[in-house]
């Protein structure tokens, strides 16, 4: 399964989870276009009376989206669903001034909000046909927080708000499904009894108590602990219900509410008490949100998909999120509850059966993405639920999406004359650029492979190959044809070479900054470097990570984007906008991808007025960057071109001179591989300005480090060995500030010109 | 040797007309005369071949600020150079005296500890290294005001550096082959964002 799909799942579940309810909702009637009050709600409060309570519900919503400071995150966002005309399921929202105040005065409401929310909540009431507690139709409801900035997992949530003894069984009696009905009670008891009474571990305690409890069960009944939850009988549930009630009761000395009404107000407290418990206060602080914004309180009437085979539960996107086509994706369960995936039991199913399966659903969907889109300007992930064959919305927001997608949508959505040219540069974060350039894994690939290990992702896109751990191997199989991943300790300009022949260049060492790195950014190479889990043995040439050995010629993989490495072959393909540009080797009319990133860039261009250049050494590099709509050379390094071939050794005479004769007799050989690129630089130019930065390494790094190295090299210029070892020494001493520093600046300044 | 190969390719690309640019910057200068004594060398040599090769060059000499004292005596610098291009991974080291090598050892948990918002050698530190840009820019317009400015450090790719450059009202940013598109996109939001 897909990486994409799992995470589709987790969705699927959580909603599932939170969407559990059990009878029939009133058909929306259509949106009207009431403006929202900027106080006070239309429940007949007098103008004076501060509104403490927003309704929404039937196409009508006192707030609206810009609400956010006074209505919190999700509160301004149901608000706004509603007012557009999505089918969300009815609610009121209690304002983040409640809150202010409820810290503010110890802890008590205002006098005005209990007829507030008795008012908004009749509404709700009539709206689905239903009254909180009753004994013939009941009503239940979730109740959550919602700052203005959301502040995920951090607050209070009760769901199944309205379960008691008598509702059960008529919960149990209307869906036909006693399982879902104790289940939803006893879920309702332990968040209530938690969250509300208070009823948390001790301190000593090793488990949650409602947990202990569970488990005791199991292991009277079942033998073992561990006995997993959806196998649970519905005795066994019954049982569970009325131990924890017992639970509550020995704990609090107080019996579990039966009466709806105070378990609301239970909870409504408690959802404001929230705000200030321990992990919402450290989260604020890390986020900066300030405590006296307060949190929300939604209470909103629950829908359940696992009513039947005429339910479901799922997530959408109204784009593809991974490759930005304009198609509508997403996934679904029928009869769905949390449990039937949480199980694996159940695989969800692409959207597109929805059409086949629940034929009014699906259309109400395709009504609800053309609406999101129209109004929000943007790619959107919903959340909906099909109760009864009846579609409700509950959540939408602009999708997550890859660099391809942010790319294709935004270019899309300006011919659709949805956004402008200007709003689209302003909408993709610029360096999800850095995806479409990259060579990619192919995700099905992946995720069969097995990952080894993980360090920095230095340079984005995607490599396999065989391993390899030096330079002259990398080379040697590469001019063979062969593909290879470069693993080093750490590499060095000596490396050079091979890293331009790998594919891609795996470090156990070395930073963003490091050598590797800096070089993978310059060639566009894949890297993972700093991979501190693996051991690299030169000796054995060996590769030691997680349990796995790889020797060279064995096959790995790395993924420079999310750092990650994995033993064996995972297949990968050159980005359409390189193929195009750089390796002429795809039309650019055959690349939907690459026209739409050449739109993207030209409408950049008319707005941009900052000049862009590239740091490139040698005219290939400067052809691509050309390609890449370069204007110019902000920077060439010269010191690199004495790197490659034969050069390297008339550099290390120059060093290595004793005399000005020796040194201008190397600096003679050196002169017409210098001229040979630039002239290359030049011409690859077509006029454009070159900035050349004359000789600034450090010095040392010409030189071989080793001592094995270091007596080829004597033997080869015919010098003793003594003498290349002194001046490396010599030249490491001559750093002024230490180690403090990389560059070696005396030596850039007195070798210059 | 360096500028001989320079002027000689140049001369050789004329010929085939194409027109060449070359913009010598002399590295990490401190001291105005330290920089002098190299452009006279580069004007010398630039002379020196557009004679033999009779023809005539269309160049620039500058050099890079890359160490705080070159940035607060831009104006001096600026005597005698024609363009400041930004070496900011040194200036960076420099100005906070931190090495770009070390620094992996402990900038996470600086990063951890809120101390830093974001890697300095990944994205500008805008209050420091950035002010010493500003001073830069100031006092080289002082001198010349038509002097040209462009930055070369790994930030040149980096949207958040590359918008701070647009606000600094440099020509141009610089940066490896694969990240010119992040630049260029970058910079329209820049100019977007005014």
């Amino acid at each position: 399964m897909s990486k994409k799909t799992k995470s589709l799942r987790r969705r699927v579940r959580r909603v599932a989870k939170r969407k559990q309810r059990s009878t029939r909702l009133r058909s929306p009637r259509r949106p009207t276009a009431r403006q929202a009050s900027k106080r006070g709600s239309g429940l007949g409060v007098s103008k004076k009376t501060p509104g403490y309570v927003y309704y929404f519900g039937d196409g009508r919503a006192d707030g609206a989206g810009n609400m956010k400071p006074l209505l919190g995150g999700k509160g301004a966002n149901l608000a706004e669903m509603t007012r557009i005309g999505l089918p969300v399921p009815p609610g009121l929202t209690i304002t983040t001034e409640v809150c202010t105040y409820f810290y503010e005065h110890r802890r008590t409401y205002p006098p005005q909000l209990e007829a507030q929310v008795t008012a908004a909540l009749a509404k709700v009431e009539k709206s689905v046909d239903k009254k909180l507690g009753d004994k013939e139709r009941p009503l239940l409801v979730s109740v959550r927080s919602g700052a203005r900035d959301s502040m995920p997992g951090m607050m209070d949530t009760i769901l199944n708000l309205g379960m008691n003894d008598e509702v059960v069984e008529i919960v149990a009696r209307q869906t036909r499904n006693d399982r879902f009905a104790w289940d939803s009670y006893r879920r309702f008891l332990q968040m209530y009894g938690d969250v509300v009474m208070g009823v948390q571990k001790r301190a000593g305690e090793d488990h949650e108590p409602f947990e202990s409890v569970i488990e005791h069960l199991k292991d009277q009944r079942y033998g073992k602990h561990d006995f997993p939850d959806v196998r649970l009988t519905v005795a066994d549930l019954k049982t569970l219900v009325q131990r924890f009630k017992a639970l509550i009761k020995e704990r609090t000395g107080k019996s579990f509410p039966q009466d709806a009404k105070e378990q609301l107000w239970g909870a409504i407290g408690a959802v404001f008490g929230s705000w200030m418990n321990d992990r919402a206060i450290v989260y604020r602080r890390k986020y900066g949100i300030p405590r006296e914004w307060g949190t929300a309180v939604n209470v909103q009437t629950m829908v359940f998909g696992n009513m039947g085979e005429t339910s479901a539960t799922g997530v959408a996107f109204t784009r593809d999120p991974a490759s930005g086509e304009k198609v509508f994706y997403g996934e679904y369960l029928i009869n769905a509850q949390g449990e039937d995936v949480v199980a694996g039991v159940r695989t969800p199913h692409p959207i597109v059966d929805l059409a086949k399966e629940m034929p009014a659903a699906h259309k109400s969907l395709m009504k609800v993405r053309a609406l999101l889109e129209r109004h929000f300007k943007d790619m959107q992930d919903v959340e909906f639920t099909v109760e009864d064959n009846r579609l409700y919305i509950l959540q939408t927001r602009n999708g997550k999406r890859t660099g391809h997608a942010a790319v294709r949508i935004a270019v899309d959505m300006v011919e659709e004359k949805l956004i402008t040219k200007k709003e689209a540069v302003r909408r993709i974060p610029a360096d999800s650029l850095a995806h479409l350039l990259a060579p990619i894994f192919d995700r099905q690939s992946a995720s069969r492979a097995k990952k080894i290990g993980s360090g920095l992702a230095a340079g984005p896109g995607a490599a396999c190959g065989h391993v390899v751990f030096s330079a002259e191997e990398a080379v040697a199989r590469s001019e063979k044809g062969e593909k290879v991943v470069l693993a080093r300790i750490e590499t060095s300009p000596e490396d050079l070479r091979g890293m331009i022949a790998a594919e891609g260049i795996l470090t156990a060492r070395g930073g963003v900054s490091s050598h590797a790195a800096l070089v993978a950014r310059q060639m566009g190479k894949v890297c993972v470097c700093g991979a501190s889990g693996i051991q690299i043995d030169y000796q054995k040439r060996t590769l030691n990570a997680d349990g796995t050995t790889l020797k060279q010629g064995d096959y790995i993989s790395i993924d420079g984007s999310a750092g990650e490495v994995f033993a064996g072959e995972v297949t990968t393909a050159p980005s359409e906008i390189v193929q195009v540009l750089v390796d002429r080797s795809l039309g650019a009319k055959k690349s939907v991808t690459y026209q739409e990133y050449a739109k993207l860039m030209n409408w950049a261009d008319e707005f941009r007025t900052l000049g862009v250049r590239t740091n490139a050494d040698t005219p290939e590099q400067v052809t691509n960057a050309v390609a890449f709509g370069a204007e110019g050379v902000g920077l060439c390094r010269t010191e690199h071109m004495f790197f490659e071939g034969d050069r390297i050794d008339a550099m290390r005479e120059m060093i290595l001179a004793g005399t000005k004769e020796e040194r201008e007799r190397a600096l003679a050989k050196l002169l017409p591989y210098q001229r040979a690129d630039f002239i290359g630089i030049f011409t690859a130019l077509k006029g454009a300005p070159a900035t050349i930065r004359f000789l600034d390494p450090p010095l040392h790094e010409f030189l071989p480090s080793d001592h094995a190295q270091q007596n080829e090299l004597a033997n080869k210029l015919g010098v003793p060995v003594d003498q290349i070892s002194r001046r490396v020494h010599e030249l490491h001493e001559f750093n002024p500030i230490g180690h403090c520093l990389s560059r070696d600046f005396r030596n850039a300044g007195s070798r210059r010109v | 040797m360096q500028a001989r190969a320079v002027f000689e390719a140049a001369a050789e690309v004329q010929r085939k007309g194409t027109k060449v640019h070359p913009e010598i910057m002399i590295p990490l200068v401190g001291f105005p005369r330290e920089l002098k004594l190299q452009i006279d060398i580069v004007h010398r040599v630039a002379d020196e071949v557009a004679r033999e090769k009779k023809t005539k060059f269309n160049y620039l000499v500058g050099t890079m600020i890359e160490i705080p004292r070159a940035a607060l005596i831009a104006d001096e610098i600026a005597q005698d150079a024609q363009f400041f291009s930004f070496g900011t991974n040194d200036l960076t080291q420099t100005t906070l005296g931190m090495s770009r090598d070390d620094s992996g050892s402990f900038l996470p948990a600086y990063a951890e500890l809120d101390i830093v918002d974001a890697n300095p050698f990944a994205s500008i530190d805008q209050k420091g290294v950035g002010r010493l840009m500003e001073i830069t820019r100031d006092l080289g317009r002082k001198t010349r005001p038509d002097i040209k400015l462009g930055i070369c450090g790994e930030h040149g790719g980096e949207p958040t550096s590359v918008k701070f450059c647009h606000r600094l009202g440099l020509d141009y940013v610089s940066c490896s082959p694969f990240r010119i598109p992040i630049a260029r996109l970058a910079a329209a939001q820049a100019a977007i964002a005014e």
